[in-house]
């Protein structure tokens, strides 16, 4: 990997990071209302809805706010939550790496599960497993995930009762517990994802099936298996990547939910919380890091294109 | 265009029989105060979790509210907020998305800034700052959603009419002097359409799941109104003794999005006819 593309993709990550920052504040300044107002519902009499307005700031000119909360945002400070009166960072240190975790486990079941599909898919293209496997895909990218979380629920947790259904356990409590807890929220989460990745790691193997070299290789008397793995899988796994990070934020949306089904407490269910009670330094704070940790995951995919095809930032 | 897709329809007994149970949809939520056999706000407390029965053909929740009522509701509720935001966002791509295109320069680069600043958000994460400023209801549900799917339409159309206006019949326009402005209109858009449609299927496919996630976590459409994500709420405090509330609203949704993730597919095939069948 050369030394200009990582650091042209930094700058862009920093770029969007930045304006990001800027949306974020907009959204709850600019929109007419009075987040003093509607943080404090109808019961907040004048001097109260003055009191916090001061109180946070909201008083003063809107770039001087901005400049402050972003001064102090990258200082680690975010605030008060008013609803949890704890400090916004500490609260989103302790759910961050829970919401990580579930993001991780659906992930990799998704990866599990979407590969090894899609190569049957590909290779048995037009028989009644390819469609079968491509309609359940497509049934799996229809399911909202909360809904599927509690169907999981019925027969794992109800019916079977194989697993818990509801709350977290800590690995450092137990890990064989906290994994028997995370089992089911992982694959209500990563369905729908392991059907994009599936959709589209299938098609890609098809393409690369047809090309020049693989067909070379195999007159050249390759058997199916090394060639498969070995030439075209490297090829055919380029757009899946680039599936498994657009679509990261489309798994950072399902946690929201999730979260909430199965009473995990993550960042996602803090957030929802935050929104519903009108906490506003929490509503910017868990937006901020949730921007931060998709640009991470974003740009770790830009880096691993260069690893897996050199051609990538050469030109 | 769509001659082609009367050609896919007849070719294809999935995508007929997916746009028929879109059609049902649709005719369900317009004639949702007809169809429905109770009102779907009438509490029965004497007839509270009862399973499926002749009187209630999908059961009551937990205020005896029939559900199947609620559901014809809930699709109305659901089929409002998919066709206001794909018509909003459709309608933001098409003019931010040519003007970008077409005209290119500084407000090429200050749209397709802006769109990948939007789309540094997970979707739902933006929506949820939306409301968390505009308060929740159907209208901010409706704005939140236009501003986190816009962007998505903006870059789409902006790719097309870049190919669109190296076109030869645009060059002849630009060159015989028809104005700027009317090439974009009559020359660029009808060239857009058929990309803008497919995004518009799948784009209502997304927002219908997204009001339901909305509405599940109780940010979406208000109670009591009815919508399949809050009838879902409802159900999952009754998953062990009701399990009934929170399954039916969770098929017919998986119904209505596989119907029209199956029909941007058809879409699709009818505007690429020649397009390599994988």
């Amino acid at each position: 990997m050369n030394l200009r593309y990582f650091v042209e993709r930094l700058g862009w990550a920093a770029f969007v990071l930045f304006g990001s920052t800027i949306v974020i504040f907009a959204i709850l300044h600019v929109i007419p209302g009075d987040p003093a107002r509607a943080m404090l519902g109808p019961e907040g009499t004048p001097e109260a809805v003055a009191k916090l307005r001061e109180q946070l700031g909201l008083d003063d000119p809107l770039v001087h706010q901005y400049l402050l909360w972003l001064g102090r945002a990258i200082q680690g400070d975010l605030g008060r939550s008013i609803l949890l009166s704890q400090s916004v960072a500490s609260l989103l240190g302790e759910r961050l790496p829970i919401t990580l975790l579930l993001g991780l486990y659906a992930l990799s079941f998704a990866v599990l599960i979407a590969i090894p599909v899609s190569v049957i898919s590909a290779t048995r293209r037009g028989t009644a497993i390819d469609y079968g496997g491509r309609f359940v895909a497509l049934i799996g990218l229809a399911m909202p995930s909360f809904w599927l979380g509690l169907m999981l629920v019925l027969l794992f947790g109800v019916v079977l009762q194989w697993l818990p259904v509801f709350g977290y356990v800590s690995p450092r409590q137990s890990a064989v517990d906290h994994v028997r807890h995370m089992i089911l929220p992982a694959a209500a989460l990563g369905s729908a994802y392991a059907a994009m990745i599936m959709e589209t790691t299938r098609n890609s193997l098809i393409e690369v099936l047809h090309q020049d070299y693989v067909r070379t290789a195999r007159a050249g008397g390759l058997t199916e298996t090394l060639l498969l793995y070995k030439y075209a899988m490297r090829n055919a796994l380029i757009p899946t990547i680039t599936v498994i990070g657009i679509q990261i934020g489309y798994l950072m949306s399902g946690a929201l939910v999730v979260e909430s089904v199965f009473a995990i407490p993550g960042m996602g269910r803090l957030l929802v919380n935050a929104v519903l009670s009108r906490d506003y330094p929490l509503v910017q704070g868990a937006m901020l890091v949730t921007v931060l940790v998709f640009s991470i995951a974003n740009l770790c995919v830009d880096l691993l294109y260069a690893v897996i095809d050199p051609r990538v930032g050469k030109a | 265009m769509l001659d082609s897709f009367f050609i896919e329809l007849r070719r294809s007994p999935v995508l007929a029989l997916a746009a028929a149970l879109i059609l049902a949809a649709i005719a369900i939520a317009v004639l949702a105060p007809v169809l429905a056999p109770k009102d779907p706000n009438l509490q029965n407390l004497r007839a509270t979790l009862a399973p499926p029965s002749a009187g209630f053909p999908l059961g009551t929740d937990e205020y005896g509210r029939d559900l199947l009522s609620r559901m014809i509701f809930g699709m109305r509720n659901s089929l409002i907020v998919g066709a206001a935001v794909v018509l909003l966002s459709g309608l933001i791509g098409a003019v931010l998305g040519i003007s970008a295109g077409y005209f290119g320069g500084w407000l090429d680069m200050v749209v397709m800034r802006l769109a990948d600043i939007m789309m540094a958000f997970p979707y739902l994460v933006l929506a949820l700052g939306l409301i968390a400023a505009l308060g929740a209801g159907i209208p901010s549900t409706i704005v939140a959603l236009t501003v986190a799917f816009a962007p998505i339409y903006v870059r789409i159309v902006r790719s097309k009419v870049l190919v669109v206006k190296e076109e030869a019949y645009v060059e002849a326009a630009r060159l015989i002097g028809v104005r700027p402005r009317t090439i974009a209109v009559r020359h660029v858009l009808p060239n857009v359409a058929g990309p803008m449609l497919v995004q518009g299927a799948l784009t209502f496919a997304f927002a219908v799941l997204a009001e339901a996630s909305l509405s599940f976590v109780g940010l979406g459409v208000p109670p009591p109104a009815a919508s399949f994500g809050n009838i879902i709420a409802a159900g999952r405090d009754h998953i062990i003794d009701a399990p009934w509330i929170a399954t039916s609203s969770g098929v017919a949704i998986v119904a209505l999005v596989l119907s029209l993730l199956i029909l941007a597919d058809g879409l699709r095939d009818a505007i690429d006819p020649y397009q390599h069948r994988l």
